[in-house]
């Protein structure tokens, strides 16, 4: 076979793992030999770094005994022992090229750093810690992931991420914490776009309730119809009561009502429920109740 | 460029958090926008929906006197920069810049006019084929200006962007944004928390808290007539002394009584007392801490504002003085010049400047007198 011949295989080959297409140029001054032989490295580097995102995909959601996990690591040249955290970035569209772009030449650490594109509205991140400050990186990376989506691909996103694991038998917890915290910062916490599995709060009690002893807990406090007994503008009232400490004269201001008016609506709930929201406990009661009702209406 | 509109624009969240309440703004062309207030009162959201990544609840957005309230933020012709921005580790100055550019497929000829364009106005030429790795803060956080720069936006959009620079580097860098402004004649929305960059950066500032605008002005105007307590005491370090006074008209002669003390008001300032009925009613008298004096000049010729108090902490800054004192079980601080012969623990005498008091509806919180 000629050496022409040969480049242009080694490019189909090429193209086959990568899906870049290159078209041979003459040129006298190649060296033809010198050329096939970087094409060859280069196919092999992608070969590897593709089998790599394979296995650790197959790690995100199979439950494989760590001896296998750690000889098939060991034959791709994965660290098995290393500081890791699972990322999962929810977009609209997760085959947006600008959004992948973005991710893969911020991580651009090939043989640490994995990039997947998990669903069409998910992408994964798992990244590798090396620094002892790793629980500072770990946020500060949400954190970068989220600004640079949103300045350079111009992407809403909203991230749920592991605390760090030691090795990659664990990869499949971290993708379930990853998971969960993206679920509950969903529901509870709209407002924030970074959502950590050490930090989820009452959010992670109330996601957890069965549904039955939820449906229980809401009659005892609510009544026959739960679901629909407090109105939108109690429900606004109360939440704004305690977003201000249960301080009645901040609420009123922010609410652009005076005094008596909230009072008023406090004591139409407190005719309601049997329970006045200005003592700690019956506040605590009914924050509880709120929580689980947006959590049963999600269901 | 382009002017912004924002009419009657709120955000509320499924909670029923009203993040931004009814935000009215009309941004001109080439104008350097700066919204600040403290942590949570919306401005960051505000800039947000501009972006289009926050959703707006109700309202009207226009850029250009298009509506722009369901435009992708990538057909909006803006380019933000945010605090938590990061470099491509791999890629050069050159390519970090070039990136967004090459990814929507311009030409690479019209690529590497507009990178050097930009490099150029940012002093990177030199540095175009080094790694980020191998640049300081302040030239990494040029490269991330420049970014924006280049997709040659009609507005940008800056989110604190140099909070995460140290104390120095931010002051440099603040120089070079407004250098940046004059040289781009760009329409530019900043948010920050840090007051001494609004005024320094800003032709108007937007005071937020709350999720409502509070006042809208220059920085000259915002800090010489505020338009409320809130105000008042958000702008302006050390900030600005609140003292509970009640007033006294006797004769049309109007004076604030704080406690034994009894400070006369100018005739203008006084009328405005008059006017409004406030005799009797209990009012805020601010001061700002540069309006207190304890040159003996001064005190000899305003003799109806002079009060004793001991010193409880003297700071040396270098070029000023703080002298911190209790008057009427109220913490003062007075800004004096350095040559001053107090000490901690001396009992000092001082005069306000009540041409420049501030006095200020007790349950309102707006101003009287400006």
């Amino acid at each position: 076979m000629s050496q022409e011949n040969k480049l242009n295989q080694a490019l189909k080959e090429l193209y086959n793992v990568t899906g870049l297409q290159f078209s041979l140029l003459s040129n006298p001054e190649l060296d033809t030999k010198q050329a096939l032989e970087q094409i060859k490295h280069l196919t092999h580097a992608y070969r590897e770094k593709y089998n790599k995102s394979g296995f650790i995909q197959e790690l995100l959601i199979e439950e494989l005994s760590s001896s296998d996990i750690f000889y098939r690591a060991q034959k791709l040249h994965i660290e098995f022992h290393a500081k890791r955290a699972v990322y999962i970035i929810e977009t609209k569209n997760a085959k947006d090229s600008t959004l992948l772009e973005t991710l893969k030449n911020l991580f651009t650490n090939l043989t640490d750093d994995f990039i997947i594109e998990f669903s069409p509205n998910n992408i994964i991140l798992v990244k590798t810690f090396y620094s002892k400050k790793s629980k500072v990186e770990l946020e500060q990376t949400a954190n970068t992931i989220v600004d640079m989506l949103n300045t350079e691909a111009m992407s809403k996103v909203r991230v749920g991420y592991s605390s760090i694991i030691e090795d990659l038998s664990q990869l499949i917890i971290a993708y379930k914490e990853a998971r969960l915290a993206l679920d509950i910062g969903n529901l509870f916490y709209t407002n924030k776009a970074t959502h950590c599995h050490s930090s989820l709060g009452l959010g992670r009690i109330i996601y957890h309730l069965p549904e039955s002893l939820s449906t229980t807990f809401l009659k005892e406090i609510l009544g026959t119809d739960p679901l629909n007994s407090i109105d939108e503008e109690t429900l606004t009232t109360i939440n704004i009561f305690f977003d201000n400490g249960l301080n009645i004269a901040e609420t009123a201001r922010k609410l652009y009502i005076h005094r008596n008016t909230l009072i008023y609506r406090i004591e139409k709930l407190q005719k309601l429920t049997g329970l006045d929201i200005r003592s700690f406990d019956d506040a605590v009661l009914i924050k509880i109740a709120l929580m689980i009702i947006r959590h049963l209406k999600s269901r | 460029m382009a002017s912004v509109s924002l009419k009657n624009i709120c955000k509320v969240y499924p909670n029923g958090f009203e993040a931004v309440k009814d935000f009215n703004l009309d941004i001109e062309d080439q104008e350097f926008i700066i919204f600040v207030g403290p942590s949570g009162c919306g401005k960051s959201t505000t800039l947000r929906m501009i972006a289009g990544l926050e959703e707006i609840s109700s309202g009207e957005l226009k850029i250009d006197d298009k509506l722009m309230n369901d435009t992708e933020p990538k057909d909006r012709d803006i380019a933000m920069v945010f605090q938590n921005y990061a470099l491509y580790p791999h890629m050069t100055v050159y390519d970090n810049m070039a990136f967004a550019l090459k990814i929507n497929k311009v030409p690479k000829a019209e690529i590497e006019k507009k990178v050097k364009e930009v490099a150029k106005i940012l002093d990177l030429e030199p540095l175009l084929k080094r790694k980020p790795k191998a640049l300081s803060g302040g030239q990494r956080q040029r490269v991330a200006m420049g970014r924006a720069i280049v997709r040659n936006p009609k507005v940008f959009l800056m989110d604190e962007p140099l909070s995460n620079l140290d104390a120095k580097l931010r002051v440099q860098m603040r120089l070079e944004l407004s250098k940046l402004h004059q040289r781009l004649n760009a329409t530019i929305i900043y948010v920050t928390h840090d007051q001494t960059e609004a005024m320094t950066l800003g032709t108007r500032i937007v005071v937020m808290k709350d999720g409502v605008v509070q006042q809208v002005d220059t920085p000259e105007n915002l800090y010489n007539y505020p338009s409320n307590l809130f105000v008042a005491g958000f702008i302006g370090s050390p900030q600005m002394n609140f003292l509970n006074a009640t007033v006294k008209i006797v004769d049309n002669n109007v004076s604030l009584q704080v406690g034994q003390h009894s400070f006369a008001l100018p005739p203008a300032k006084g009328k405005k007392l008059i006017d409004g009925n406030y005799n009797g009613r209990e009012v805020v008298l601010g001061i700002r801490p540069e309006d207190i004096y304890d040159s003996e000049v001064f005190i000899e010729t305003s003799p109806s504002s002079v009060f004793e108090s001991k010193i409880k902490i003297y700071e040396l800054l270098g070029s000023e003085v703080n002298l911190h004192f209790n008057l009427e079980g109220t913490q003062i601080t007075a800004k004096v010049d350095p040559r001053t012969t107090i000490r901690n623990g001396d009992t000092a005498r001082f005069a306000i400047d009540m041409e420049k008091a501030h006095i200020f509806d007790k349950e309102t919180e707006l101003t009287i007198t400006n």
